[in-house]
């Protein structure tokens, strides 16, 4: 009786798909010699908002959970660095040749606050990258999906944090360097080894990358089953035996992990940190690359992000009203694509490829047939046919 | 036990107090249950809704590990089989019958591998034809594991129970067999009085 | 390279006016702390203006509206036409800013928030592109430049309450405060008005207990939810008006307010309007009296955590009678 089942596979081993990823990861690779310098930085920095829009999109697209909050994660993180990086500047460089940072020698400070100057170690610093934004995400998480408190208020929650941070590290001037944030940071430099734009751009690259994979394979287990689930209707899977909000702490505090890092490797990049990252304006921004993108599709987010980034680049010089373009866009995707951007790529095999799904039963579903409706859809399907032509044969 | 808070009184399941203990808890005990309407995950395929009731996945590192085994496998078509979807099982049960989806429900219950099983109006809903073959399901369950049907629909009662517990008010009210139960003079006195009885079959 | 238009210019602006008299009379004293409490009662004002819409379109409707801060600022800029175009005393302006954003309320209802009733999540996400459109269009149309409003000039200046014996005020209340309390209580009274004394607000309330059944008994639902959603809008153009002379107009201005709008329908919980009103007296009075002790950053973020305590343990909000699960 178990024959019908037998085509059940976690997943044949999608060549054509691994052969296309490869590809791309190979342009990207080499993109910094295409491009000029000013495009590397770009692209590096649309590379870190599309690990952070991923990551959102675990919390958001699989879970459920909306957060304006990620902004925050990706910030904190990005202080953690900048202060690693403000407090390992060599004298010279040092505005007023001592080692406190320049914003607290004109906030009246006289020495390294004892919580900061742990910081100026690499280990320390690269583990407060990741620890600071997720042990803050558990504990909110612990303390809001330990309750009854459900979606919308949730959301509220995160909006009422972002804006409670905001003014906390706009008003600790001594400490933070209030609006203006910690500027003038050091340039990274690893085993003596001072990183360049470009090979910060390939770490990025691989970063993300990692993300990426790590995700979608996270998604494709149980976990992404169970995720979903919770998604769909929570208080079934909890009679099912699951502690639903253990999962749901997990996910969130990974997810901010996640951003956390991203944040980290954007003051590199960026050279400089502040409360507009925090602000819940930033936090809409990676709101909004997952809904055009498309819940739940990871991929969407990351290019989203990555065309959202260069779109605005080149509107932003013709056009002072980018925000503006930005808010029809979101409305327009809220009220017409519901799934995003990717919504509109046609479930030839929603199982597989571009959606990732945690399917178990991924190598078994077959293809069917569906209508058409828009041009664009066509063309998409000529492409996604090919991709899984190979693998419909097993 | 976890949907609505207990006035008072205490539960207890083989010596575990299990009052307001959280869902997830009362489960890991063993107690399967199923609610009137079918509450199950429109969005997956019937395959996934039975994996994921599936004993031994529930904590968090286990579920990122875990592999589709072929025993898993076994076990989720001999589920299938019972509740007669095997054919449909790489269906999205958002495209199934009122009907099948109570049986896909069942199934997860099935797939709990619960020691108790406590089922409320499974049959709601349902065509005669289908509410026999539930019966025909509940049956062979019962076979391996002890089942509570609370139930209205007097001909299914008949249909599955060994023994009945009729309770009005919230009082038990009488207690036994079918034929024990049909003769009782309270029971019948209830029922013609067209008071709402639920029907406890064991 | 990234143009955060909507970045908050001062998120702080719930308590800066009251600590300054505060500071002025020096030291902590106990006539400087019943001013400050007093100038509280202007802050309770502002958030019971602002939140009285919010609790119509989130607590009768369910509607996640967090464009509210926008009505708000196209409040203002409806009064600062009016007063720029016709030199209109702020006072009548207020119909105008009622009957502008109430326009625009009942426009956005056809066209976004009535396609997504029974998707709070949707509503929410629409809403908020809706704020950052808002923005844009005011922007484009009158440039991102503050923008001032003259306050009438009879209810300029302080009523002394207690004066010290060479007749330096020690106790007062800025007659500006107390005008913008009195509007809240009067937008409050007549809402509670419509809502629970007319056959329209019956209506109303028939239809957010039970959309269905309120069909079923003749009511046009849809019709209800118009004048609901505009009504709420027609609020927060009030509010608008009300608080445009405080500070500057311009557009990101209502981004200020939404997050405390929220915070105050959500402490004072939706089952009953007057939860507003408690919602801003607890939230108005505590960050006045918490930001004379510490400062104001510091009371915002402390009220602010408390508010999402409070959400933990009593999502329903402090006012509203426990309900069976």
């Amino acid at each position: 009786m178990t024959q019908v089942l037998d085509g059940v596979q976690r997943s044949t081993f999608p060549v054509k798909l691994f052969i296309t990823a490869g590809i791309v990861f190979l342009i990207f690779f080499i993109l910094p010699f295409l491009v000029g310098v000013f495009q590397t930085a770009l692209i590096s920095k649309l590379l870190l908002f599309g690990a952070l829009a991923i990551s959102l999109d675990l919390v958001w697209g699989f879970t459920g959970i909306l957060s304006f909050a990620h902004g925050v994660f990706f910030t904190l993180g990005g202080y953690a660095m900048a202060y690693y990086l403000k407090l390992n500047l060599s004298s010279t460089n040092n505005n007023y040749g001592v080692e406190l940072p320049d914003f607290m020698v004109w906030n009246g400070l006289e020495q390294l606050p004892w919580f900061i100057a742990p910081l100026k170690f690499f280990p320390v610093a690269v583990l407060a990258i990741v620890l600071v934004p997720a042990v803050f995400a558990y504990i909110i998480g612990w303390f809001i999906f330990r309750s009854k408190v459900s979606g919308v208020y949730i959301t509220i929650i995160t909006l009422a944090i972002s804006s409670a941070l905001t003014t906390l590290f706009i008003s600790q001037q001594a400490y933070t360097g209030g609006t203006n944030g910690i500027t003038d940071v050091a340039i990274l430099t690893l085993l003596g080894i001072e990183i360049t734009d470009i090979n910060l751009y390939w770490v990025i690259l691989i970063f993300t990358t990692l993300v990426l994979a790590g995700s979608l394979w996270l998604t494709r287990s149980n976990l992404g089953l169970i995720l979903r689930s919770i998604n769909e209707n929570e208080r079934r899977i909890s009679y099912l035996g699951y502690d639903v909000a253990s999962f749901k702490i997990f996910i969130w505090t990974l997810s901010a992990a996640i951003a956390g890092m991203a944040g980290g490797l954007f003051v590199p990049l960026n050279r400089f940190i502040s409360p507009v990252y925090l602000a819940v304006a930033f936090g809409t921004q990676v709101v909004i690359w997952v809904a055009i993108g498309g819940r739940g599709t990871l991929f969407g987010p990351l290019i989203a992000a990555l065309l959202l980034g260069q779109v605005q680049n080149y509107a932003e010089r013709v056009t002072q009203d980018w925000q503006l373009i930005v808010g029809i866009l979101l409305l327009v995707v809220v009220l017409f694509l519901p799934k995003g951007l990717m919504g509109l790529v046609p479930r030839i095999n929603p199982n597989k490829l571009l959606m990732p799904s945690p399917n178990p039963s991924a190598g078994y579903v077959q293809a069917r047939l569906f209508d058409w409706f828009t041009p664009l859809q066509g063309a998409f399907r000529t492409a996604q046919e090919w991709l899984i032509r190979g693998k419909r044969r097993h | 036990m976890g949907k609505s808070p207990v006035a008072s009184g205490h539960v207890y399941y083989q010596g575990h107090e299990i009052t307001n203990r959280s869902p997830h808890e009362v489960a890991r005990l063993g107690i399967g249950r199923k609610f009137q309407n079918p509450n199950v995950y429109n969005e997956l395929t019937v395959f996934e809704n039975i994996l994921l009731a599936l004993k031994g996945t529930h904590g968090i590192f286990a579920s990122i590990t875990s592999k589709l085994t072929r025993a898993k496998k076994d076990k989720i078509a001999w589920v299938l089989e019972r509740i007669g979807l095997l054919d449909k099982a790489f269906v999205k049960v958002s495209s199934l019958s009122h009907g099948q989806k109570q049986w896909v429900e069942i199934g997860m219950v099935i797939a709990q591998d619960p020691s108790i099983v406590l089922l409320d109006e499974p049959t709601a809903g349902m065509t005669s034809d289908e509410t026999h073959l539930t019966g025909e399901i509940i049956k062979t369950m019962s076979q391996d594991h002890s089942v509570v049907v609370i139930e209205h629909d007097m001909d299914f009662v008949k249909q599955i129970a060994q023994r009945i517990i009729v309770l009005h008010q919230g009082e038990k009210l009488a207690e036994g067999s079918v034929a024990e139960v049909q003769n009782n003079s309270k029971v019948v006195e209830v029922y013609l009085g067209r008071e709402k009885i639920d029907i406890a079959a064991a | 390279m990234l143009d955060f238009g909507l970045i908050q210019a001062h998120t702080l602006y719930l308590a800066q006016d009251a600590t300054a008299t505060a500071e002025a009379s020096g030291g902590i004293d106990f006539y400087s702390f019943v001013n400050q409490l007093l100038n509280g009662i202007g802050i309770v004002g502002v958030l019971l203006l602002t939140g009285l819409g919010l609790a119509i379109t989130f607590g009768v409707m369910r509607i996640i509206n967090l464009a509210h801060g926008e009505f708000i600022m196209l409040g203002a800029y409806v009064t600062f036409l009016m007063q720029s175009a016709f030199q209109m005393d702020l006072l009548l302006t207020i119909p105008f800013a009622f009957l502008g954003t109430a326009l625009v309320g009942a426009v956005t209802e056809l066209t976004v928030i009535r396609r997504l009733y029974g998707r709070p999540l949707e509503t929410l996400l629409a809403t908020w592109g809706l704020s950052i459109v808002i923005q844009g269009v005011v922007k484009l149309i009158f440039s991102a430049q503050l923008k001032y409003v003259k306050s009438p000039p009879y209810i300029s200046g302080n009523l002394l309450l207690m004066t010290r014996q060479d007749g330096t005020p020690l106790i007062s209340i800025s007659y500006y405060r107390l005008f913008i309390i009195a509007i809240a209580l009067l937008m409050l009274g007549i809402t509670l008005y419509l809502l629970y004394k007319t056959p329209l607000g019956r209506q109303v309330r028939a239809v957010a207990q039970n959309r269905d059944m309120a069909k079923c008994l003749g009511v046009n639902t849809s019709l209800i939810d118009l004048l609901t959603f505009a009504y709420g809008c027609g609020l927060a153009g009030i509010a608008g008006a009300v608080i445009s002379s405080l500070k500057s107009v311009s557009p990101p201005m209502g981004q200020d307010y939404l997050v405390d709008a929220w915070m105050v329908v959500v402490t004072g919980g939706v089952d009953k309007l007057i939860g507003v009103l408690a919602g801003s007296f607890l939230i108005g009075e505590s960050n006045a009296a918490i930001a004379y002790v510490l400062n104001d950053p510091v009371a915002r973020v402390i009220v602010l955590a408390a508010v999402i305590v409070l959400i933990r343990y009593r999502p329903e909000g402090l006012f509203t009678v426990q309900k069976r699960a």
